[in-house]
Parts: C-alpha cells; structure tokens; sequence
C-alpha cells in the first residue's frame, strides 16, 4: 500500500500526561493545557462576567489551576475541573464587586421599560436571538441581575439562563444540591416578578 | 401588562438568549501570553525560595512582639532601676518625669 512509508500522525499527549509533566517541572507544558482550553475558559467567564473583566479573570483562572494542579483528582475531567475553578473565580468576582459597590440601585429607565414590554408582548416573527442581540437586551438582563445578591446571580444564571441540571450546578459552585434548589428558585422568582412588574409599569 | 404563562416563557426565552448571546463577544490572545509569562514566574519563584520568602509571612508578627517586648524590658529597667548609666537615662527623659509617671502607674 502506497501509504505504508506515511509518517503515523503525532497523537496529542492527553491531558492527564500534560499534568504529570508540568508537575514534574516542565513549566512549558502548560501551555498545551491553556491552549487547549483557553476558548472554553472564556466562554464561561463571558458568560459570568462583565466584558471589561474577562481577560483579567481569564488570567486568574489559568493561574490558580497552576497553583492548585497537584489537586487535580485524576478520576475526574481536566476541562470540568477547569470550569469549577472559573465558575468560583466569577463568583468570587461579583462577591467583592457587591461589597464595594457604592452606586445605588437605580430603576430601569422609561426606554428600557418600553422596549421590555414590547419584546415581551409582541407577536411578530422576530427572533429570540435577533432581539438578544440587541444593546437593550443586554443592558436590560445586567441591570435585573444587578438587583441579585452575587450567590443568586450565579445560581439563576447556571440553572435558569444556561439549564445546566442542579447537581452539575451544585459541583461547578462548591455548593449542596439542597442550596442551589432553594437559591435557584428564590433568584428565579425575583427576576420574574422584577422584570414582569418593571414591564407592567411602562 | 398582566403576568401570564406566556410572558413568563417570553422573559425566559429573552434572558436565555441574552446569556448565551455574550458568549460571542470578541476578544484577544495578549492575555493568555502575558499569563504563561506570569506562570513561568512563579515557577521559578516557587522553585528558589529564599530565607526572606519564608520569613515573609511572619515578618510583622515578630516585628511587632520584638517591639512590644523591647518596649516592656525598657520600663522594667528604667522602673527598677536596673540600667548603669542611670544619669544618661535621667536626661533623655528629662528629669526623671516619664518614669516618675510610670511608678505612679505602677504603683
């Protein structure tokens, strides 16, 4: 067969071998690790996050994985331990914010209000990811979940926002099962009654 | 505007969208590179430690007891009397004052 001389494909080490090099001192292995997750990692912390921070929590992320790589348990995935550590790194983001914040809640603005209402009560063929991606949608779903305290902002948004079952929800925070039930239906049903009353007012 | 059903699904399917609508906001790789620098760093670091990296963390706990004990041992010698050039003492805190506060204290 003519592709009997073919040079075989390198196989990428998996994570599991990258790990065990850079514990044993080979720094630049980790380099591997963050490219192979790097996107993954950011989708998370944008998702979590404001657009201004991502990159810094983004760095912080891979950083603490370095530091606590010998943690690692080998029975688990690399890429789910890496999103514990994100997920955490966003709370604990939005639980320094909250303690620092000195600009008072302020209510939503009449234009938002009235976009709201009628993204809501409109009929027409317009899609669910055309109206997203519009500014007021954006700034719409911040300001309700500013009015969150930092624990139930990254509850609703692993549970409510992203329908990651309750358990995942629960390892990705370090929390019980039991906390996030209770948390997640608490935050749920104050940004319904927030936002549907915000709406009834315009 | 009344809270039906719907509307809630509506809200739903609005704040599902715009979670999942951030996730295409663009970015750069500068940070990833100033990371790995920033590993590198600590791996070396971690690897040399040096006798001041492991006082560090315990530096102000002994500077301060040093300080508050040098300060005690100060007041027991000048109180009792303890200290041989009892003169230089004497005007350093100008005419005994300090310490005839201090015995009163004491006392």
């Amino acid at each position: 067969m003519p592709l009997g001389n073919a040079e075989p494909e390198p196989v990428a080490p998996d994570d599991q071998d990258v790990v065990q090099r850079v514990l044993a001192g080979d720094v630049n292995a980790f380099a591997l690790l963050m490219e192979r997750y790097q996107e993954y990692v950011l989708a998370i912390i944008r998702r979590h996050a404001p657009p201004n921070q991502v990159e810094e929590l983004a760095q912080e992320v891979f950083i603490k994985a370095f530091k606590s790589l010998g943690g690692w348990r080998r029975s688990g995935r690399f890429r789910s331990w890496l999103a514990s550590i994100a997920v955490r790194t966003c709370y604990d983001f939005w639980r320094k914010h909250y303690r620092t914040r000195e600009v008072p809640l302020s209510a939503l603005s009449e234009a938002h209000r009235e976009w709201l209402d009628r993204a809501l009560t409109d009929a027409s063929e317009t899609s669910w990811q055309d109206i997203a991606r519009q500014q007021e949608a954006r700034e719409i779903l911040d300001w309700a979940l500013d009015q969150l305290s930092a624990a139930d902002r990254m509850v609703l948004e692993l549970v409510y926002l992203e329908e990651r079952p309750v358990k995942e929800a629960a390892r990705l925070l370090g929390w019980t099962v039991s906390n996030v039930k209770v948390r997640s239906f608490r935050a749920r049903r104050k940004i319904n009654q927030l936002l549907l009353q915000e709406g009834r007012h315009s | 505007m009344t809270s039906t059903p719907q509307q809630s699904e509506r809200l739903r399917n609005l704040l599902q969208e715009t979670h999942h609508a951030r996730e295409n906001l663009p970015g750069d790789t500068l940070w990833a590179r100033q990371t790995m620098r920033q590993i590198r760093h600590l791996a070396v670091s971690g690897r040399t430690r040096s006798a001041a990296d492991f006082l560090e963390p315990y530096f102000w706990r002994w500077f301060t007891a040093g300080g508050v004990a040098t300060a005690v041992m100060a007041l027991l010698l000048l109180n009792f009397q303890f200290v041989p050039d009892a003169d230089l003492w004497s005007f350093l805190v100008y005419e005994n004052e300090t310490i005839n506060m201090f015995q009163a204290l004491l006392y």
